[in-house]
């Protein structure tokens, strides 16, 4: 838990400052180091198939990473956390009307929901926060939802109504705080999904454009040198890989303390 | 049971007539005009014409949706804008190879997510629980395709054990082995996530009911262990399990387009990995509108088996 902390807070680190270090250019091709293994010259984690430096791409591309991670699963928890809010709360026709979409929405297995969208919207950075903001929206709307109605009855919040407290008053002061606390611990792990989905995209060339790094991309691009130098694919796939184990970790602990009745999620 | 799986099956179609508005209007947005994409630049503004009125493209969008469906329904699908086959006929047999694979996929991840999590449950914070739960939490942080390629780089390229891609081998005599072969790694990258969500319900469902009355009287009884844990444990425990692989099972056709891009297996995510990138408009709405309506269709399935395990769903 605390070992994932500090990882993740080293990775914010490197989003904030790494770009800026000195040294790193993850757009110089040198070909004389083409495929060179780890730790050839300045080549750290070595070269990818243009002779690029594969530790000065994985640096770049920590920012867009954390940014496909965090920017759809708050657009997420603040639009479907809202409708949620709304539909849970006021019930009737609003709750049909949105329960209808959210059906639909629900309908299709998120990652190929998401691969419609950025395919139908093109690839660039700002069309992947779109697509999987779109994902987010329904999931959130719907735990958000059946939480308000859990507690939509319960003494505490008639008492206010019956005082004469106007609904956005009920709303945001009383059952906004009932709500809260599992959401906080589902940003976590909606994030590490959305950072392997979002690589997922960028592996089906649904991403970030090249030559822009990318984490996603840069395995995508490496597997087909898998036999002449495999470091180019598999070192991507190791700092997504431990990233989301981290943001799990870290979910689950925040589970344990703030959650004790423990929510299993279903797939998203 | 048979109106509850009739009445569920009625509520699918508002669900499914929503997901071909979305399929179809969501590649509205595609930028550009599919005619005069297919012509090339060259074409003149008269022949782009032409074929936009042979396409239907000149109709109202509205108009164009209701043809699509109406042909939909009937089962066709329009004709793929690279090959010039059929979607539909392709998208059948892609989807063909896709279950091929999931089905693979989901018996691998439910019998040894569900022995994982029997055994981790026996023995709470054992050794093998420890390490059974690492698993599930690595499970469920891997990027498929990256184990989908670590696992080509150690059995495919380092030992020569199994094929790096493909459904066949070239020469081979597409039999059952030689399909077995081929599904080995494929199936194992695509059901890893399920295997560890499978392992986990298990664990949690079989902790919850190891503790309750009913198996103290069993156990006071002088039953064996493995009587209880079998016979009177694991039925009540898997009866979220059931809800879980069947959920499970939606989802993997969807993330099989990365595995099968991975592997190169020729399922309907591969198809619809290339007919985006070729711009295929034809063969991606096809892919995304069976893939889905197979999803919705999973699901009410997936109801019904419950219903049949589960007496009281029915009755509530």
């Amino acid at each position: 838990m605390i070992v994932s902390l500090l990882v993740l807070i080293v990775v914010v680190g490197v989003a904030a400052i790494g770009p800026t270090l000195p040294g790193l250019d993850p757009y110089a091709i040198r070909p004389q180091l083409r495929f060179a293994a780890p730790g050839t010259g300045t080549y750290v984690l070595g070269g990818d198939e243009l002779g690029r430096d594969v530790l000065a791409r994985l640096v770049h591309a920590t920012r867009p990473s954390l940014v496909i991670g965090f920017a759809p699963t708050f657009l997420g928890l603040v639009i479907g956390g809202f409708l949620g809010l709304l539909a849970g709360y006021f019930g009737g026709v609003i709750d049909d009307v949105l329960m209808r979409i959210l059906e639909v929405a629900l309908a299709f297995p998120s990652i190929l929901l998401a691969i419609g969208i950025a395919a139908a919207i093109g690839p660039s950075l700002t069309n992947i926060v779109i697509s999987l903001s779109v994902i987010c929206v329904p999931f959130f709307a719907r735990v958000v939802r059946a939480s308000v109605i859990s507690v939509r009855r319960l003494e505490f919040v008639v008492a206010c109504e019956a005082l004469g407290a106007t609904h956005a008053r009920t709303l945001a002061r009383h059952i906004l705080p009932q709500v809260l606390s599992p959401l906080i611990v589902m940003v976590s792990i909606q994030a590490g999904r959305m950072i392997l989905m979002g690589a997922g995209l960028s592996f089906l060339g649904l991403g970030i454009r090249p030559p822009d790094p990318d984490w996603g991309a840069m395995l995508s691009s490496g597997q087909r040198f898998l036999s002449v130098a495999p470091h180019v694919a598999t070192i991507p796939g190791l700092v997504i890989f431990v990233v989301t184990v981290c943001l799990n970790v870290v979910g689950d602990a925040l589970r344990d303390v703030l959650d004790p009745r423990r929510v299993t999620g279903g797939g998203v | 049971m048979f109106v509850y799986v009739v009445r569920r099956l009625i509520q699918t179609i508002p669900v499914l007539l929503g997901v071909s508005l979305v399929v179809f209007f969501l590649l509205q947005l595609v930028p550009g005009d599919i005619a005069s994409t297919l012509l090339g630049p060259e074409a003149s503004q008269v022949e782009v014409e032409a074929l936009q009125a042979r396409l239907g493209l000149d109709q109202p969008v509205a108009v164009q949706y209701w043809r699509w469906l109406r042909s939909a329904v009937q089962g066709d699908l329009g004709i793929s804008l690279e090959t010039g086959v059929p979607v539909a006929a392709l998208v059948m047999d892609r989807l063909r190879n896709s279950l091929i694979l999931v089905v693979t996929a989901m018996t691998l991840a439910t019998v040894v997510g569900v022995i994982v999590g029997v055994v981790s449950a026996v023995r709470p914070g054992s050794l093998f629980d420890r390490a059974g739960m690492l698993f599930v939490l690595f499970g469920n942080s891997m990027p498929a395709f990256w184990l989908g390629i670590l696992l080509i780089l150690a059995f495919s390229l380092e030992l020569r054990w199994f094929p790096v891609s493909g459904m066949y081998s070239i020469r081979g005599d597409r039999g059952l082995l030689d399909l077995l072969h081929h599904l080995v790694l494929p199936s194992v990258t695509l059901g890893i996530l399920s295997m560890a969500i499978v392992a986990r319900m298990t664990r949690s469902g079989m902790l919850e009911v190891l503790s309750q009355d009913y198996v103290r009287t069993a156990r006071a009884k002088g039953l064996r262990q493995s009587r209880i844990v079998a016979g009177h444990a694991l039925r009540n425990a898997l009866l979220p399990v059931v809800t879980v692989v069947g959920l499970q099972f939606g989802y993997s056709l969807g993330g099989a387009v990365l595995t099968e891009t991975v592997f190169a297996w020729p399922g309907l995510g591969y198809q619809l990995f290339r007919a985006i990138a070729s711009r295929d408009l034809p063969v991606v709405q096809g892919s995304l509108l069976i893939i889905a309506s197979a999803f919705v269709l999973i699901n009410v399935a997936v109801d019904a088996l419950y219903s049949v395990l589960d007496p009281r769903i029915r009755l509530s």
